[in-house]
């Protein structure tokens, strides 16, 4: 995974590696304390005292580490991007150890390599089973505390000096000690105890991050498969929808054109006098041949028609049930607008689609919407603007794709009213403050320019 | 595989050092001088550490043990010698020693030679210690060892598990007589020896 590399993370690496080399001499009363107690427990010959001396002792010695190894994790990540390749481990291990030996440069307590070396190879075991996600460092932090307290208490198993653990100055006293109250048996046997159990930990946790982080990414597949289905069965529903509009509509011209055949009959026998019947029968043909527009409107997409702006408005909100609303419409059309080429069917059901989106906000809370027709440098532009609640930015990114919906509808009208607007070779944005305003702008190139349109 | 790598190469330094270590502990033995033929020593006793390590007050609670006539006296000057009658030296560097005892390292350094010389003037028998050098392996300790030894009569100390050469080197060219024990209770026998 790349992750970014800011000079915050290596800042921050260079300040805790930095305040753990000063842990030694800011935790002197610590130091001085687990001396004292040391020699205490001695005096006193007293085993139960030597033990929460060394709890002390693996305290300081956990704050200390684990504060440099988490420095050095973001000061690696400040130099590798990818904290996932062998080069992020190989510069990991160099900088733990090197930091390991200024301790040992800066302070002469002679901390023993070989537990901060296994301390280094289990936590990167451990973090080869994280999950890179944005809680990585503190699930990090909380594994790097577990193991380095588990291998902090290696220091303390006598049998184990031998091969180079616990070598420091207050391990060796503890020990020293501890051979002359117990025998070795208290430390043989506690530190043991401790070790395993927080290793045990350590492991737990590791595997239920891991298993945890296996479930969420089967559970996002999940979701991903889950949407693209919905998108699928979507994208079905409107083929078979358009699919039998268009089957319907086409069957419409059958009855309309036996219509048109028995009035023009019927015409022929209206005596030539009776002009109220001749009016009658001419509005009926009027209304035949818009209704035969429309079906072919709808049949074929790529017709056109000259449209007064006014008219397509007119036409528009005559179709939407506003009756018993609380919004206030306004509308407004600029002097001198040169009519819409626009397929008159498909365009008003884009504006509509617009319309209503704004309205289904408003309906309960009320509002004013404004449409606003305006001559910009040779295009014609349709601004609606509502009051409403508006868009979230993080979903106005969204608004476009199919399925999308924030009111559990079928998410398919903003697509098609973008779809439709391209189709006109215009163009559509959509801004919105949330809580404030959602202003939608429709523009579409002159009549003029009408032969550039598709 | 590849990304386990460098876990991989931690584990088996890790395991190179352990081996390494079990290598050189594997059949070899310490040679041991004998005990002392005689007592050496007379009560009362100075304990004091070189080195400020916790093992002095081992050393002293061995010698409350034995009911010796000691004194634990961690910062004892040259100045405090003339009421003793046996020195015992504990030898080894604790960091956090002599910063409790608010003391540097050139300090106790130069503690360390003036009581030396002084004991070496008024012919007062020299016991040294080494309760866990081989653990406090520091340039620091063998520093102190090498500045006492000179003027040892005795010294008790733990087996260790390579003999170290310059110790051994040393006890051999200063003809001190010794013994090397496992445990600290052990060291009892040859500190009893000193003195009865």
């Amino acid at each position: 995974m790349k992750q970014q590399t800011h000079p915050f993370w290596g800042t921050l690496g260079i300040v805790l590696v930095f305040y753990g080399m000063l842990i030694p001499a800011l935790t002197m009363d610590w130091s001085m304390f687990i001396y004292e107690e040391i020699d205490r427990s001695l005096i006193e010959e007293d085993s139960g005292k030597l033990l929460v001396t060394a709890f002390a002792y693996i305290s300081r010695n956990v704050l200390m580490f684990s504060m440099i190894f988490f420095g050095t994790l973001f000061l690696t990540r400040y130099f590798v991007k990818n904290s996932t390749t062998v080069r992020f481990q190989v510069v990991y291990a160099i900088l733990s150890l090197m930091a390991v030996w200024a301790l040992n440069f800066l302070y002469a307590e002679y901390y023993a390599y070989l537990p901060q070396l296994l301390t280094i190879g289990f936590i990167l075991l451990f973090s080869t089973y994280l999950p890179r996600q944005r809680y990585f460092a503190l699930t990090f932090l909380v594994l790097l505390i577990l193991t380095t307290t588990s291998l902090q208490w290696l220091n303390l198993i006598p049998s184990l000096s031998h091969y180079g653990f616990g070598t420091n100055d207050l391990a060796v006293s503890l020990k020293a000690v501890d051979e002359f109250l117990t025998d070795h048996n208290l430390f043989s046997t506690i530190a043991l105890v401790f070790f395993l159990i927080f290793f045990i930990i350590a492991l737990i946790f590791t595997t239920l991050i891991h298993l945890f982080n296996k479930q969420i990414a089967t559970l996002k597949l999940y979701q991903a498969q889950g949407k693209e289905l919905q998108k699928t069965r979507n994208d079905l529903i409107e083929s078979k929808v358009y699919q039998e509009m268009h089957t319907l509509v086409h069957d419409l011209k059958t009855p309309l054109v036996a219509i048109e055949g028995l009035l023009s009959l019927m015409e022929m026998k209206v005596k030539a006098d009776d002009y109220k019947s001749k009016s009658y029968f001419s509005r009926i043909n009027q209304s035949v041949v818009k209704m035969k527009e429309m079906i072919s409107d709808i049949l074929y997409e790529d017709i056109r028609k000259e449209i007064p702006a006014e008219e397509l408005l007119d036409y528009v909100m005559s179709h939407l049930n506003t009756d018993d609303l609380p919004i206030d419409f306004e509308v407004r059309i600029e002097e001198a607008i040169p009519p819409l080429y626009v397929n008159k069917i498909r365009f008003s059901r884009a504006i509509s689609n617009v319309l209503e989106n704004s309205m289904i906000y408003l309906h309960d809370r009320g509002g004013k919407i404004k449409v606003d027709v305006t001559n910009q440098a040779n295009r014609t532009c349709i601004r609606i603007e509502d009051n409403g609640p508006g868009i979230d930015q993080a979903n106005l990114v969204h608004i476009w794709q199919e399925g999308f919906s924030t009111k559990n509808s079928s998410g398919i009208g903003l697509p098609f009213v973008k779809r439709v607007i391209e189709s006109h070779s215009g163009s559509i944005e959509v801004s919105s403050e949330p809580g404030s305003y959602t202003i939608t702008t429709i523009t579409l190139p002159q009549h003029s320019r009408k032969e550039a349109i598709g | 595989m590849k990304k386990y790598s460098i876990i991989l190469l931690c584990f088996v330094i890790s395991l190179i050092v352990i081996g390494h270590h079990s290598y050189q502990a594997s059949g070899k033995t310490t040679y041991m001088y004998p005990n002392l033929p005689a007592p050496i020593g007379k009560e009362p006793v100075l304990i004091t550490s070189a080195g400020q390590t916790v093992e002095g007050g081992i050393v002293h609670k061995l010698a409350q043990q034995l009911h010796l006539d000691a004194e634990y006296r961690p910062r004892a000057l040259a100045t405090d010698l003339y009421e003793y009658e046996t020195l015992v030296i504990v030898a080894g560097y604790s960091y956090n020693g002599l910063l409790h005892k608010n003391r540097r390292l050139a300090q106790e350094k130069e503690r360390i030679v003036e009581l030396m010389k002084e004991a070496e003037a008024e012919q007062v028998p020299v016991v040294i210690f080494d309760l866990d050098v081989q653990y406090r392996d520091y340039e620091e300790s063998w520093e102190f060892l090498t500045m006492t030894l000179p003027y040892a009569d005795y010294f008790i100390g733990k087996e260790h598990e390579v003999p170290p050469q310059n110790l051994m080197g040393m006890i051999h060219d200063y003809k001190i007589k010794s013994t090397f024990v496992n445990e600290i209770e052990d060291m009892k026998t040859p500190f009893n020896s000193v003195f009865r």
